[in-house]
């Protein structure tokens, strides 16, 4: 099970709600993932224009949603962001993102550090977005952040686990939950994540735009589930050679 | 309209003329129906407990803010 | 401060562990197989590697070994020397030479002496210094240590302790008088071989000095010396029992660094002999398992040990050694005849022992960090 600050998630597969061609196929694909943690951001709304709830049918399908700061580009921002949100969902839950390079959409280290600190002491359950940074993330552990969010690859990319040694690195050290999330583009990617060991994965791009995104949802539905049976499972990791030596030659014939 | 009763604030920084004593309450209502929005009145969160009991001023800044898909 | 590490220490954690499973598992060759291809490995893997289907195996976890030792590692071999400040002991170990009820003249060195020794220490070329003491508060306690330490920090590079366990604000102190490394054995974390060898004394509280390590991390010292006595009690389980402690410590002190020591018991006045005999089969394979298991942390072998059994080890997992030691106060210079708390097996001094560093194709490092770098 998923525990985060006292809930528990059956479901290792986190869904990002954005990008989808319309609201009813967004929430097939949420249904079909099997997902329990769907992300939505906040916007302002546009006086006049009646805009879809999104919040009703999500929740009664039993989804907890995670709203986020997506947008906001500095912490001050964020932890306004994060106000609101928990004003609008009357949740805790909180997915921090704090993006100021428009460009790649990096996550700002410095500024989601500092809005974690901050937002823990507000009372928030914070699962912060960062690069696959190893002491970042043991940072925002210190700081009482319920789990870490590395990315696997640039938002959108779906270049999956590029950063692969900084992931293993994190998943050992880590004390709480890790998701990965950003870049995971293909089934594979996410099966891979889990048996890495992270504890779970969000996906946005990859089943949103997919040709099929319902049939997408499905086939990272049984990704998820492999990963982490295989983890279990405990299935032996690529053998690395090992050189001859004779120093080893030489302390076996001694203790002969 | 006498000048005393209506006032000017910034819905979503755009500058709009409303009644003198219209509660934020209202203006919820009045722009954004029966959808669920958070509030910030002058950039502070204000929850919607406090609502009804709060009354718009000259020059306040309300900002209406709602959930959509995406990240 | 991680707000977990506050509440928890290890020997609540040990209370609750059985990992009787872990013990009474059969472990096959396949089992052993799978723990060397591990990338990270478990206690599960550990066991596997300690098995009897392991000791047939012994070149492969060798071989393994030593790939992850010269990864780590490259080349280079920590010296470093012990000096003894007193043999003052206020405990009764049945198996140490400074046990309380044990008729040796007792010695407490003054900062004259400790200087002496210092200056006889430097002129063999160490650069590192372990402080050893034997565990007595009152006359060999934090107002010993204050007197002491600064007198003795400008002349080395790096200044290490391994005296009785002391209290987190105590290490605090310490760390600020140039203390970098503290050391702290838990001989067996076995309860009831611990008690039947700590009579009295401190000693005999087995959570104190258990959460020693706890305190350490927390006062924020940059390494820590775990070990366990070999001959004491059953080695599998007090293996088993310090790789739980490491991994433990490794989550909760994610800043320090670790250290390593798996001594066997050896002769001393008035000592024991061991319940359980340790071969150098069994030891060559303790310490293969360990560095597969943990391939960062520093392991060391004392002198305890014969020069061939050392010399073989060097090239493939020992990363730190002391050299030219003598284990009682006074032992360099100022009381060499006096008696030692173990008895050495390889006296080799520093010089001898770099020149076959150097010959194993292996580099000594006398100095790890200089302190005008800072600290």
């Amino acid at each position: 099970m998923l525990q985060l600050a006292g809930h528990s998630f059956s479901s290792r597969l986190l869904l990002g709600s954005g990008k989808f061609a319309s609201p009813e196929l967004m929430q097939a694909a949420v249904t079909e993932s099997g997902s329990q943690l769907v992300t939505l951001a906040l916007k302002r709304l546009k006086p006049g224009e009646k805009s879809l709830d999104l919040v009703a049918p999500l929740q009664q399908a039993g989804v907890q949603l995670l709203p986020n700061t997506s947008g906001a580009a500095n912490a001050r921002e964020a932890v306004f962001a994060a106000e609101l949100a928990r004003e609008l969902l009357q949740t805790n839950l909180l997915k921090l993102e704090i993006h100021p390079d428009p460009r790649y959409l990096m996550p700002d280290p410095e500024a989601t550090l500092q809005a974690a600190r901050q937002l823990v002491k507000l009372g928030f359950v914070v699962l912060p977005y960062c690069s696959p940074d190893p002491v970042l993330c043991l940072r925002l552990q210190e700081a009482g952040c319920a789990a870490v969010m590395p990315l696997g690859s640039a938002i959108g990319s779906n270049q999956g686990l590029q950063n692969r040694a900084m992931l293993e690195i994190i998943i050992e050290q880590a004390k709480v939950p890790v998701i990965v999330d950003a870049g995971i583009g293909q089934p594979s990617h996410a099966c891979d994540a889990l048996e890495m060991g992270a504890s779970a994965v969000l996906v946005n791009t990859a089943i949103a735009t997919a040709a099929d995104p319902v049939r997408a949802a499905y086939a990272f539905k049984l990704a998820v589930a492999a990963g982490l049976a295989a983890r279990q499972a405990r299935c032996a990791t690529p053998l690395r050679q090992a050189s001859a030596t004779s120093p080893v030659d030489a302390l076996m014939a001694y203790l002969r | 309209m006498s000048v005393e009763s209506t006032i000017a604030i910034f819905l979503n920084t755009v500058e709009t003329l409303l009644p003198a004593d219209m509660t934020v309450a209202a203006l919820v209502q009045a722009e954004a129906a029966d959808q669920p929005v958070a509030v910030a009145l002058n950039q502070q969160v204000l929850p919607k407990r406090l609502w009804a009991s709060t009354k718009l001023q000259r020059q306040d800044q309300v900002l209406l803010f709602q959930l959509v898909a995406g990240g | 401060m991680n707000q977990a590490s506050s509440h928890l220490t290890f020997s609540s954690v040990l209370a609750n562990l059985a990992q009787t499973d872990l013990l009474l598992t059969p472990y096959t060759a396949a089992d052993v197989r799978r723990a060397l291809q591990q990338s990270q490995p478990g206690l599960h893997d550990l066991m596997a590697l300690l098995s009897p289907a392991a000791t047939e195996l012994l070149p492969e976890l060798l071989h393994k070994a030593s790939q992850l030792t010269r990864q780590h590692f490259g080349a280079a071999r920590q010296l470093f020397a012990p000096l003894y400040m007193s043999n003052l002991c206020a405990n009764e170990c049945t198996y140490c030479g400074f046990s309380m009820s044990q008729a040796v003249k007792r010695r407490v060195l003054n900062s004259a002496e400790l200087l002496q020794e210092a200056q006889a220490v430097k002129a063999m070329g160490h650069d590192q210094l372990l402080l050893v003491a034997g565990e007595h508060e009152r006359k060999v306690g934090m107002a010993y240590f204050r007197q002491q330490i600064p007198l003795l920090r400008p002349l080395f590079s790096r200044l290490m302790l391994e005296v009785q366990p002391l209290a987190t604000d105590e290490y605090r102190e310490l760390k600020q008088l140039g203390i970098d490394t503290v050391l702290v054995y838990q001989e067996t974390y076995q309860p009831t071989a611990y008690q039947q060898y700590h009579l009295k004394g401190k000693k005999t509280d087995l959570s104190w000095r258990l959460d020693t390590p706890d305190r350490l991390g927390q006062a924020g010292i940059d390494k820590i010396g775990l070990g366990i006595l070999l001959g004491l009690a059953d080695w599998r389980t007090d293996a088993l029992r310090l790789a739980t402690h490491l991994r433990y410590l490794q989550q909760q002190y994610w800043h320090c660094q670790f250290s390593l020591a798996l001594p066997r018991l050896r002769p001393c006045s008035g000592g024991i002999t061991p319940a359980i005999e340790i071969s150098e089969q069994q030891l060559v394979q303790l310490y293969a398992a360990f560095r597969i298991f943990a391939p960062e942390v520093d392991l060391t072998l004392s002198t305890r040990e014969p020069a061939q059994l050392r010399d073989l080890l060097l090239p493939l997992m020992i990363t730190s050694l002391s050299a030219g030691s003598k284990t009682q106060p006074g032992g360099y210079q100022v009381a060499p005849q006096s008696l030692e708390q173990f008895s050495i097996d390889d006296d080799r001094s520093p010089a001898q022992m770099a020149l076959q560093l150097q010959k194993l194709a292996l580099q000594p490092v006398w100095t790890n960090w200089h302190p005008a770098l800072g600290r």
